[in-house]
Formats: C-alpha cells, structure tokens, sequence
C-alpha cells in the first residue's frame, strides 16, 4: 500500500451481499479469523467491523465492490496513526454479529 | 389497447412498447410501491417500461441473438405475463399487418428495441435506450431499479424520513426523467397511429438508435416531466406517522407510582395512546419543560382513603400484561402492610384497589385504554358531579400552582395545573368570557415562540383565584391566538376530575379558552372540595391543549391521565415530574412524589402522560361520549402541525 502505515500488510475483506442488493449495502467487514486479523485503525473494530459511511447510510446502489474496496483502500492509506477506535472494547462486547446491524455515527470525515 | 388491426401492434394488451407494467424479476424483495401508479407512468410514456433486461448486449447481434439474451424471468407469475405478450405477438393479426411494411426486416420489433441497448449502472442489465435518467445527473436508470429506490424506512430509533437521494450524484428527492421514443406501440398507442402512421413500425426500422442526448440542464423535483420516488411510494408519509405514533405511545406510556410511607407502588400504567408529536414538538416540549414545569404545589391534607381505579379497555396486550403485573405488586404490597397492621386507611386501600379492577369498564372508552388511579372516595363521589361541572362550565384559572387557594384551609380544592411544554396549542374552548376571541391563528404550528412561552409563565404566576382568573384568560387569549381556536372540543360532556361540583364556577368561565396550563382552581376553594393539585407535565406531548380539571371533556382528555390521576389523588405535588418526564420520554419511567401529605397519603404519582391519552387516568369522571370526538380535533390540530 505504497507510503501508508499498513506497507505490506495483507488484509482479507468479506462482502456479504443480501437479496436487496445493490439497493441495499453489502455487509462488510475485515475476516477475523485463521489468523487473520484486522487492520487497526480508528475506523476498525477488532472484530474486523468498519465504520464507513459508504457502508451504511452514504451507499449507493451504483457502487460497486471495486470501488468500496477502493474505499476502503483509501482509508488505510490516509490514517495517520495507528490505533483502535476509542470505544473498541464496548463495540466488540455488544456487537451484532453483522456490521449492518450497527447504527455507525460517521462523525470523522478525515480518515 | 386500442388493438387497431391496422395499426399493426403486436403486443398485449398489458404492453408498452414493447416492454411490460409490471417488474420482470430482476429484484425479487417485495414490491412496496405503488404499482398503480407505476403503471400508470409508464403508460403515460413518463417512466420506461419494464424491459426483459439482457444480460449481455452487443451491437452486431441479430434479433434472435437479443432475444435469447433476454433474463430468464425467476418469477413464474411474470414468466406468465410474459408468455402471455409473445404469444399474443405471434398469433395476433397484427403479426400480417406488421409484416407488409417491414417485409426487409426480421420484423421482430421486440428485439429491435433493443438495439442500442443501454447498461442500467445499477444492476448492470442491458435495457433499450429508451431508459429513464436520473433528473439532476442525467445518469440512466431502470425502471426496475428506480421502483427499488425510495426513503430509509423510519425506525423506532431513527424518526425522520428524508427523501431518497439519488444514487449517482447524492442529490435529494431522487426523481428521473423519461424520454420516450417517437413511436409508440401497446397501450397508449392508438394516439399516435394516425399522427405517425408509420411509426409503429418504426423498431423494426433500421433507424440510428435514439441516442441520449446529454442534456444541460437538470430538471427540479417538483417539475412535471420528473417521477420522483415518492410519487410512486405516495403512503411514505403514512407509514412515517404510523412509526411516530407507535414510539410516541410507547414513550407516553407512564408507570403511576403510589406512595406508601418512604415506598412506591406502582398502580398502573397510562395506555400512552397519543397522537404523534414530531420530533421537533416533542424536543422543544421538553425543553420547555425542564425551564417551566417544576414547580411544587402545596397539597391538603386529604381525608386518607384512596381508590385505585385501573382502567383497562382497548390495551395493548403489553399494557395489559404491564397492568397485572403491578397490580399485583400493589396487592402484595398492600398485602404486607395489613400484616404490619397498619390502621383503617390501609385497609381501604386495598379495598380500593379491588375496586379499581372493576372499575376498568367505565374507562373503557373509544380509545380505550387507561390507567385510572384509584382516588379517594371521594373523588368517586365526584363522577355524578362531573356532569354538573360540565354544565357549569370549568373553571380554569391559569395559575397553576401559586393559586393562594391551594394551600388554604379550604380541604377542597381542586386544583389541575396542567403545564405543557408546549404552549397551548390549541384553545379548548372558544372563550367567551373577557377573553377576546382567540383570533384566527395564522400560524397554527407555532411551537414554543417566546410569546407563548411568556404567556405561559404568566399564566403560571398568575395572581390567584378570579383575577387569576382573569390574568389567565388575557395571557391565554395571546396563547389562543397562536394556537387558533378549538371549537369543537368545547362543550363536550366532562368527565371531569373534579371530585365535587364547584358551586363557585361562573359560567362564564365556562368556555375560556383553557391553555395548556389551566389550573382549576380557586374558584372552587370556597366549596369543600378537597384540594387537588394536579401537575401535568406533559412536556412531551407537547400537544396538550388543555388541563382543565373541570368540566370540559376537552379538559379532562387533555389533562390527560397524569394530571387527572393527580388530580384524584388529591393533594400532591408532583415535584419530580419534570425529571420523570424526561425519563419517561424514553420509556416508562417512575416518578415518585415527594411531598406526598396527608393521611390517606398515597400519593399517585403518573408520569406526565401525553394529551391525547384520552383516557383518563382517573376513571373518576365518568368517561364522556365525546372523547372521541375531542380526540379527533385534538388530533387533527396536531397532525397539522406536524405536517408542517
């Protein structure tokens, strides 16, 4: 990933799509799992959940998995530090076991 | 269909040029537009056909080639209609009459259609060009997708709706544009046959492929070539109110609390059945609230039996289960405080609380459903005279607490201050006393200006009594005009919580205007009605028009079933009910009554329940015919604003 803080880090993405899709979002989120493990960043949870906007109430029917990998891509690439969101431990504790389910406030734009 | 022979369509008569009214499978959720009016678009040449959609699409295809590139339709029901068209193409007359003029072509003209075909961006399917555009970005779009697109649903966590954004270019109220082809055939057609005679066959034509054409300018929501997603989805509005109205009423519901000693109790629990607030009502109710509401009555002592009435008709079967479950903690509660040999007054309240079940029928109104409170007896007493109130007409005085009867020796007093949040929005009663008639209000929705606020506090400090009386009506008139007059609520037959009939009530006072916080008050300190203070804290429901404790149905409704039970309960204040309010606004909350006095002293507490819980908590009055109708208005008022 070029100059970015994950430099030659790998990280698996899982799409799960429902019947309304592309009207509705795909359920995205990092594999956490056959040690495969998040990217830690202010957006991503441990259990591999990612609170993007594209992915909740900012999708559009006219993205595509290309381009919320791109996304996604450009939201390592501009992270300035490395580190879990402040309410990691809280989320993970309660979180649905599908990221959609989460109601995501995207309060920061700049990562 | 016009089915002309001579003008040779081909097609069914569920077809329009070629494509069809109904979705042809590409999506397989449910169809929760309105497929009327899509139908009806699209027989209007304003919103594309459904197309068969190809998979794959290339230009040197011949026409057998488009068809067998046509989706397979998963739904057997369209696979039908479908058939259906095509066989009607083959066998029909107008298969010979089409032929003749375009013997040079394979005269499939459903698969000309198709020629330069268009990729819909969103479900990559292949349609003809002919296909709608998104209105302020100029993308294409199918019909089959733009159905799909409509509003976030409303959830219990997210009350608002805003308008579907278009996918492309995110702008509000996504519409799209339709520019149909210069030919048309199917329904709708016969038109044009004589217009362009030729057009009919105009697919099978080697004609360039109608090319979009970028256009420059986007077109506004509103104007008359744009099919927004609303138009199509016209119950959006219904199913957002129908959401607000389910959390509103699951946010009104109230835990009445009875205090026993330093214990609460819960008694029962308000039915919440109100109309919806916005939430901008709601907010700005509770604000209001928290700046004006507390404020602590002085209550008398009162003679120490209290009925509990719990009222229940037309619950919810939540409510219901709710109801039981505190009834039968008040039964064990009371249960151990007879062991505690506690003196007579306990044993009348428990008899009161037997009796409150029963009471349950009375209260069981259109609407059905509310907790009444037990009262003291003598609020029971107080039902036959609820008529006569009525009749006398209900004394408001919009000084809620500082009345100066309130705290008198007089034992009877009733008291109701009822203070919403919300200015009052609506003037229960036409005044025709000194009140100017409450001048038409321009703007009905006036939430919480300052004005009202104003005339609130000093309705609320007003001075006591009639001149209360009198200050009241003034500041009410203002709050009247903001609000617009109610007329139809004003006479209605009270089922009014007062416990005794107030031989000080003037008639005149009769139709004052009551705002939202119309304390009964003083006038009836001369009589020997025990004092009742009752605090409406209705913030949330800022709607609430009225408390008037007295005759008004009108009144009683609004007071809706705090301020009632207060009421009935006799002398309490309610401080706290502020906080509680606010809980409760989020769920049922309980409050408990401080200064519970007196003897008997139970003290009631009910969360502020929303105005239009017609029911009345107290099943002291008797419940009015006109509950319903007193509703309606109420309701209507309401949902005005919240159209707004």
């Amino acid at each position: 990933m070029g100059d970015s803080l994950y430099q030659g880090e790998v990280y698996t993405l899982q799409f799960r799509f429902d019947p309304q899709y592309p009207i509705s979002s795909p359920a995205v989120q990092f594999v956490v799992a056959d040690g495969k493990q998040a990217p830690i960043h202010p957006h991503v949870y441990s259990n591999g959940h990612i609170c993007a906007s594209i992915l909740g109430n900012e999708w559009s029917p006219v993205l595509s998995v290309v381009a919320v990998c791109v996304t996604l891509q450009s939201m390592l690439a501009s992270c300035k530090k490395k580190e879990r969101p402040v309410d990691n431990d809280r989320y993970v504790r309660n979180a649905p076991e599908n990221p959609k389910k989460t109601l995501f406030h995207y309060d920061d734009d700049t990562v | 269909m016009g089915n002309s022979s001579s003008s040779g369509r081909s097609h069914h008569d569920e077809s329009v040029d070629y494509g069809s009214l109904v979705p042809q499978g590409v999506y397989t959720g449910p169809r929760d537009w309105n497929q009327a009016i899509v139908s009806q678009l699209i027989v209007a040449r304003r919103l594309a056909p459904f197309y068969r959609p190809l998979e794959e699409y290339e230009d040197f295809w011949d026409d057998d080639q488009i068809l067998a590139a046509r989706k397979e339709l998963p739904d057997p029901d369209n696979a039908d209609v479908v058939t259906r068209i095509e066989a009607t193409a083959t066998t029909s007359n107008s298969h010979k009459s089409r032929r003749p003029g375009s013997l040079k072509e394979p005269a499939k003209p459903e698969a000309q259609v198709y020629r330069g075909a268009v990729e819909c961006p969103i479900c990559f399917l292949y349609y003809p060009p002919n296909i709608n555009h998104s209105r302020c970005c100029d993308q294409a779009i199918c019909t089959e997708c733009f159905v799909q697109i409509k509003r976030a649903e409303p959830t219990a966590t997210h009350l608002v709706s805003e308008p579907a954004a278009c996918p492309y270019c995110v702008q509000e109220n996504f519409g799209v544009v339709y520019n149909p082809p210069p030919w048309r055939a199917g329904l709708g057609s016969e038109g044009y046959n004589g217009l362009f005679s030729d057009s009919h066959r105009m697919p099978s034509e080697p004609t360039t492929p109608p090319a979009h054409k970028r256009r420059q300018k986007s077109f506004g929501a509103d104007s008359p070539e744009v099919v927004t997603t609303d138009q199509i989805r016209p119950d959006w509005e219904t199913k957002l109110e129908a959401v607000r109205a389910a959390v509103q009423r699951r946010a009104n519901r109230r835990i009445i609390m009875r205090q026993v000693g330093d214990r609460l109790i819960p008694v029962g629990v308000t039915s919440g059945r109100v109309h919806t607030l916005s939430p901008e009502e709601a907010a700005a109710t509770a604000s209001v609230e928290v700046t004006g509401s507390r404020r602590s009555r002085r209550r008398q002592p009162q003679n120490g039996s209290f009925e509990q009435f719990m009222g229940m008709g037309g619950q919810d079967l939540e409510e219901l289960m709710l109801m039981e479950a505190m009834r039968l903690s008040l039964l064990d509660h009371e249960e151990h405080q007879r062991k505690e040999a506690e003196e007579k007054k306990k044993q009348e309240v428990a008899a009161a609380s037997g009796e409150g079940n029963s009471a349950a029928g009375p209260s069981a109104e259109a609407e059905g459903s509310q907790a009444a409170l037990g009262l003291s007896p003598s609020a029971l007493e107080a039902q036959p005279l609820s008529s006569l109130q009525a009749s006398s007409s209900s004394n408001l005085s919009l000084s809620p607490s500082p009345t100066p009867n309130s705290g008198s020796s007089s034992p009877r007093h009733v008291k109701v201050d009822s203070q919403e949040s919300l200015a009052p929005r609506k003037s229960w009663s036409i005044s025709r006393s000194r009140t100017p008639p409450p001048p038409a209000n321009p703007i009905p929705n006036v939430p919480l200006s300052e004005e009202n606020q104003a005339a609130w506090r000093n309705r609320t400090t007003g001075p006591p009594a009639f001149s209360t009386l009198n200050a009241a009506l003034t500041s009410a008139s203002t709050a009247a005009a903001l609000l617009g007059p109610s007329s139809s609520s004003t006479h209605r037959p009270s089922r009014c919580v007062t416990p005794e009939p107030n031989p000080a009530d003037e008639p005149s006072s009769s139709s004052l205007p009551s705002e939202g916080r119309i304390s009964k008050t003083n006038l009836m300190a001369d009589t020997s009605i025990p004092t009742i203070t009752v605090q409406n804290n209705d913030g949330h429901s800022g709607t609430m028009p009225t408390a008037v404790a007295a005759s008004h149905s009108s009144v009683d409704d609004t007071l809706s079933a705090s301020s009632s039970a207060f009421a009935a309960h006799g002398s309490h204040d309610v401080p706290g009910l502020n906080d509680a309010a606010e809980a409760s606004y989020f769920g049922s909350s309980v409050t408990s009554d401080s200064e519970s006095e007196g003897v008997g002293a139970s003290s009631y507490i009910s969360l502020p329940s929303s105005p239009e819980s017609n029911d009345p908590l107290l099943c002291l009055t008797k419940p009015t015919t006109k509950a319903d109708d007193t509703m309606t208005g109420r309701y209507t008022g309401t949902s005005t604003e919240v159209s707004r």
